[in-house]
């Protein structure tokens, strides 16, 4: 085909623009032929978010990040977010920072709220961050070094220690492995010398196994019939420890009736008086008795032993 | 002082040309001609050259970040930069200053020793407006055409050897180019495509336009041509990165 030079220079010339447009589009992940739609939020700091960071809603990607620019008059960023999927989002919903990971790539995850109300294409979403694990590490870094050098002392305390035990009873190590060398030696020549009667004994002891084995065989029905009135003499133990708790809880009540109430036993454990009565009964008796003995005149006196007899 | 004399001419003749831009009538023909040859007729080897620029650096760039430190996908970022910014711009540049560049110096330079250029001039054509100007302004309105092509092919190079070669996948490729792609990164490509196409072609139509002494007077005037051509390409590389990056 012979093409003349100014359709040759349109093919060129028509051919690039359209590859630069579509292009463009492309390498900026927005969709080629749909349109974009834009939405707006706020972040106190966006560390590791940078242009063209994804981002997501429940897990899939549904758009990029399209600029980021600082408010200083609110000392803020603000995000502003292409979203080439078909999605909507509701009023309530907040755009969530996820910290940057090891790789520092920061994501963005619109989390969405049950509302029914649709947020407007160009409007805005609050922006909330998420501590990511370099930010854990970055607030408890401080901490967490302060007690790795507790432990880092400890632990070294401890190996000098250990160090200076070793040194100090080394030789006690020594002499202590060397006789349980020797003890061992002992041993072994006394296994070694009466290397038959172990092995008779061995044999006996099998057979005395054997044999109990063969009795437990042969007893079996002996042994059931033990079980059994075991058992029974058990369900008997379980009575009697029932009607013993039963014995315990009554004297228990009586015990505490004794101890509070106003019978009286209760008054004889805890008034004095009776005591002290008696007491004195006993101190009068024995005045009595002494005096009796010291003048049996005044008493045998008005005894009258011949009006008696 | 030589290199001051021609520089002084090298401005008149810009000069003359920057005088005579309005006379469209004059150098329409030719203009449409020079589109074809600068433009159409540089696709070829302007597509060959991007491919392969973006396969290479995919390739060594893979190679030298042999480590399991940084994801795959950084190699898509440092490819699709790199040819957005430099390597679209800077090599085709130096690729056209060898077709292009070597082209008008010699035709210039022919019709110079064979006195036509002369022959124009006795006619009454004013031979900057019918020579010069439709090869500088072809050169200025073409390089960004080929400079968009360049870069597309590049990046489709570095996703086709990244895929050919098992370094990684497209997808992964084109996320990572997308992390660092900045629209002013384009800008600032077709802005040196745009100096290169003037500084091409304008060095070149100079030196073919005050060549002399016959055949070997071209040959030195072509020669000359294409090296200052290269030169300054990187040289005004160097200005406009220092200027607007």
């Amino acid at each position: 085909m012979n093409l003349n030079n100014e359709l040759k220079i349109g093919i060129v010339v028509l051919t690039a623009t359209i590859i630069a447009f579509f292009g463009f589009r492309f390498m900026r992940d927005e969709p080629l032929f749909s349109s974009v739609n834009i939405l707006n939020t706020k972040y106190e700091s966006v560390e590791g978010l940078i242009r063209g960071s994804s981002v997501y809603m429940k897990g899939f990607k549904v758009g990029s990040v399209r600029q980021l620019q600082y408010l200083p008059e609110e000392d803020s960023v603000l995000v502003v977010i292409s979203i080439t999927e078909p999605i909507q989002v509701t009023k309530g919903s907040y755009a969530l920072l996820a910290s940057p990971d090891f790789l520092g790539s920061a994501t963005i995850q619109i989390m969405k709220s049950r509302n029914s109300e649709i947020v407007e294409w160009e409007g805005f979403i609050p922006g909330k961050k998420k501590t990511g694990i370099l930010d854990a590490f970055s607030s408890e870094g401080a901490s967490m070094a302060d007690s790795v050098q507790v432990t880092l002392d400890l632990v070294n305390n401890l190996l000098r220690g250990m160090n200076e035990i070793e040194n100090g009873a080394a030789s006690d190590i020594k002499s202590t492995v060397s006789n349980f060398k020797s003890f061992s030696e002992v041993l072994e020549n006394v296994i070694t010398s009466r290397k038959h009667e172990i092995d008779s004994m061995i044999v006996a002891t099998n057979t005395t196994m054997q044999n109990l084995s063969s009795l437990s065989d042969s007893s079996s029905e002996d042994v059931s019939a033990l079980l059994s009135n075991l058992e029974a003499f058990s369900a008997d133990l379980d009575e009697l420890s029932a009607s013993l708790e039963q014995s315990s809880q009554s004297l228990e009540s009586i015990l505490s009736k004794m101890d509070t109430g106003d019978g009286t036993l209760s008054k004889m454990l805890n008034d004095p008086s009776l005591y002290n009565n008696l007491d004195s009964l006993t101190f009068n008796l024995n005045e009595l008795i002494q005096n009796i003995q010291e003048n049996p005149k005044d008493y045998l006196k008005h005894m009258r032993l011949i009006e008696i007899f | 002082m030589e290199a001051i004399r021609q520089f002084g001419q090298y401005t008149l003749l810009l000069y003359q040309a920057l005088r005579s831009v309005t006379e469209f009538s004059t150098y329409r023909n030719n203009l449409f001609a020079e589109f074809v040859k600068i433009g159409y007729q540089s696709i070829p080897i302007i597509m060959l050259t991007g491919v392969f620029t973006g396969a290479v650096l995919t390739l060594q760039t893979a190679y030298q970040l042999d480590t399991d430190l940084y994801p795959v996908t950084i190699v898509g970022s440092i490819v699709g930069q790199s040819i957005i910014i430099e390597l679209a711009a800077v090599i085709g540049g130096l690729v056209l200053a060898g077709k292009v560049g070597a082209r008008i110096s010699t035709e210039l330079g022919t019709m110079r020793v064979s006195e036509q250029i002369d022959a124009l001039e006795s006619m009454g054509f004013n031979s900057v407006t019918f020579l010069v100007v439709p090869r500088v302004l072809a050169g200025i309105c073409m390089f960004p055409v080929l400079y968009i092509t360049a870069a597309t092919l590049g990046i489709c190079g570095g996703v086709l050897a990244g895929a050919i070669d098992g370094i990684l996948p497209p997808a992964q490729f084109m996320q990572g180019a997308r992390q660092f792609f900045f629209p002013e990164d384009v800008v600032f490509g077709i802005v040196k495509s745009f100096v290169f196409g003037f500084v091409i072609t304008s060095i070149s139509c100079f030196k073919g336009y005050t060549a002399f002494g016959g055949a070997e007077g071209v040959g030195n005037a072509t020669t000359q041509a294409t090296v200052l051509s290269c030169i300054y390409v990187l040289l005004s590389d160097f200005v406009l990165a220092a200027i607007l990056l």
